[in-house]
């Protein structure tokens, strides 16, 4: 479906994107996920043609995709991170221009207007200025406007930002009806949650480079362990002295630990604890998350 | 591809009458500068050569002669005489209040008329303000001769007179303050307007339309053109709601070429649009870019004679001048109303404002960006 070929792209000395490959399959939700200054938004915007890369190639369905790959582009909607729309106009005004440039024009774009409307729940408020419109309601519109020409690809970068639960739950239930109905779907976000719920495939980028890429399953997978036990010591507990049974870090008054077997490992653990006259006020497990494989895989949280 | 420029104009033009309070600005400022102006242009409208200078007279002679010279100066149609005391002229003259007074010494008509028979001559004394040289050297010359007369007890007729011929291309026209201050604060509207919609474009960058746009199955040549149509057509609508104002308003009539005048709004409002673009391909944010175009957008309008007709200015501005669009664009709308020039006049004033809008356009295509860059 989508493919990147050791895609470069530099802004004078820096280096934004540095050699990134991967394949999103058709009909997959794909996640891109890395930190800030990543290279999300420059891959992404070689992804939907308006920036060209220095070397390599991007593809959908065989077409080139490009500055001037009309044909490629007329199969991709675009859901900016920023709020992309006329504030002055309202929505039924903004999603006829946009069906203009996509070639969506007459009783097809009526059709396409009242159907993306009808998707996004802004029927009752399409001929109020946009401007008029909470945060929610602005994003949503911005969604709609990459809808109206039914594109196979949709390519969404960032598109809760600042949404509250409701307009966020709606996106959500929107991405999953066009998945069902065959749209793919490319999402970048710093939300695990979103990931973990929305997609089946995920690129980890970090310093303009992919350093995993695979499906969530396969990632949760890289983590060297199934669990991570946080253990919460007693105020002013001494140092630790031995070696431990699992692999520990201590973090103050918190120790982390990993473990693959928790009915083998949690046991020696407290037993070596008590050996060592410390004293623990909590103890609990987590599963390995996306947000624990993407800090095993950058020494970063996602967020930073 | 028309299908798709209309789209682009159209929905500029519905994003410029959906801010009702901006709509407004746009046009009630430039007609509101106009009008004021216009207004202190107006006296300047009567016919300048019928204008009398005034002159304060001091007669401390109380001669047979210096009586018939000041009576023979009363009765000069140039000059609106008022007989004054030393004081009080010298008060006058150093306050600003008069500009020129001439003064009768004591004797002179006796030391006037010893002089046909060859005695030494006598002498007047003319006190200035020094902003009224111009006049003072008119003045001189109405002096000698009503003097001169009083003192050969002639007539002092000439034998010539010149007949003034106002030579505009519509005979016996004469300059119009008002329409001059509509001309050139119409135009200044224009840039002013300009900048804001230069704005428009880098805060659309700023929120990620432009990119958005790229984005799109559209070449990027086609969104700037129809950003320059869609510019140029607002242009026009508030170049002519000035001009119409001023005619409908301050009596501004079009003596010269009916669409000469369309041709000059056309491609004044065309080069407007083009300096904006401009503007905004070069820009990279909003707040650096508007005052460096407003101290730009100031400069061109004074030194291209919007404020003031470039003829009041020295020959160095003047030269400069015609390096500015401005200059073209004020004179094709000078030269189409009151100065009476036809078609052509207008024709060539508008190919300089093209040639002005080709090299603006040509820039901003080169160099526009569409996207903030990030990664």
């Amino acid at each position: 479906m989508l493919s990147l070929r050791d895609v470069r792209k530099s802004f004078g000395a820096l280096e934004a994107v540095a050699g990134v490959s991967f394949e999103v399959p058709k009909g997959s939700c794909f996640g891109l996920l890395g930190p800030n200054g990543a290279g999300k938004t420059t891959t992404i915007s070689m992804i939907v043609g308006c920036l060209d890369p220095d070397s390599g190639e991007v593809a959908l369905n065989g077409q080139k995709v490009w500055l001037r790959g009309y044909a490629a582009k007329r199969n991709i909607g675009f859901v900016p991170q920023e709020m992309a729309i006329y504030e002055d106009l309202n929505a039924y005004d903004n999603l006829r221009f946009f069906g203009a440039l996509c070639d969506v024009t007459g009783s097809s774009l009526k059709t396409a207007t009242e159907r993306v409307l009808e998707i996004v729940g802004l029927t009752d408020r399409a001929r109020d200025p946009s401007r008029t419109y909470s945060g929610g309601m602005k994003r949503r519109l911005n969604m709609a406007v990459a809808l109206l020409h039914n594109p196979c690809l949709l390519v969404l970068d960032e598109p809760t930002v600042g949404v509250d639960p409701q307009s966020r739950n709606s996106i959500f239930e929107t991405l999953e009806a066009l998945r069902s109905e065959g749209t793919t779907i490319l999402y970048t976000t710093h939300y695990m949650e979103e990931v973990e719920r929305l997609c089946d495939h995920v690129a980890v980028m970090d310093h303009g480079k992919v350093i995993a890429c695979d499906s969530i399953a396969a990632i949760s997978k890289l983590l060297p362990t199934d669990h991570l036990v946080l253990v919460e010591l007693e105020e002013g507990s001494p140092p630790l002295s031995a070696d431990p049974p699992v692999k520990l870090s201590r973090d103050g008054d918190r120790l982390e630990a990993e473990m693959s077997d928790l009915n083998r490992d949690l046991p020696k653990l407290i037993g070596w604890l008590q050996s060592q006259g410390i004293r623990f006020v909590g103890v609990r497990s987590q599963e390995a998350s996306l947000e624990a494989v993407f800090l095993h895989l950058t020494g970063r949280n996602l967020r930073d | 591809m028309l299908n798709l420029l209309w789209e682009l104009v159209r929905k500029d033009l519905r994003q410029f009458t959906a801010d009702r309070r901006a709509l407004l600005i746009s046009f009630a400022v430039p007609i509101a500068i106009a009008s004021f102006m216009g207004t202190l242009f107006g006296n300047a409208n009567s016919d300048s050569s019928n204008a009398k200078i005034p002159l304060l007279v001091v007669d401390q002679d109380h001669s047979s002669v210096s009586s018939a010279a000041i009576a023979k100066l009363k009765g000069n149609g140039s000059v609106t005489v008022s007989e004054s005391e030393i004081g009080a002229a010298e008060s006058a003259i150093r306050s600003g209040r008069s500009g020129i007074a001439i003064v009768y010494p004591k004797g002179f008509g006796q030391a006037a008329s010893s002089a046909l028979l060859g005695g030494p001559g006598g002498e007047l004394k003319a006190l200035i303000d020094p902003s009224h040289g111009v006049e003072a050297q008119a003045i001189r010359g109405i002096v000698i001769q009503s003097t001169m007369s009083a003192i050969t007890g002639g007539e002092g007729k000439p034998p010539f007179d010149i007949t003034v011929v106002k030579e505009t291309a519509q005979q016996a026209q004469s300059w119009s303050g008002v329409a001059h201050a509509f001309a050139g604060m119409g135009v200044q509207g224009l840039l002013f307007w300009a900048i804001e919609s230069a704005m428009g474009i880098l805060r659309e960058r700023r929120l990620g339309i432009w990119n958005r746009l790229r984005a799109s199955p559209v070449p990027s040549e086609t969104l700037i053109l129809g950003r320059l149509l869609s510019a140029a057509m607002r242009a026009m609508l508030i170049i002519c709601a000035v001009i119409g104002f001023g005619m409908v308003a301050f009596g501004i009539r079009v003596h010269g070429s009916w669409p000469g005048l369309l041709v000059v709004m056309a491609s004044a409002s065309l080069m407007a649009a083009s300096f904006g673009l401009f503007v905004a391909a070069l820009g990279k944010t909003e707040a650096q870019s508007r005052g460096l175009t407003i101290l730009a957008v100031l400069s061109m309008t004074m030194l291209g004679g919007a404020w003031f007709p470039t003829f009041l200015m020295p020959g160095w501005v003047q030269s400069i001048s015609l390096f500015i669009p401005v200059r073209w664009a004020v004179d094709g709308l000078d030269g189409m109303t009151w100065r009476g020039n036809g078609f052509a006049a207008g024709a060539l004033d508008a190919a300089y404002l093209l040639a002005f809008a080709a090299v603006f356009a040509t820039i901003a295509f080169r160099r526009f960006r569409f996207e903030v860059e990030s990664t």
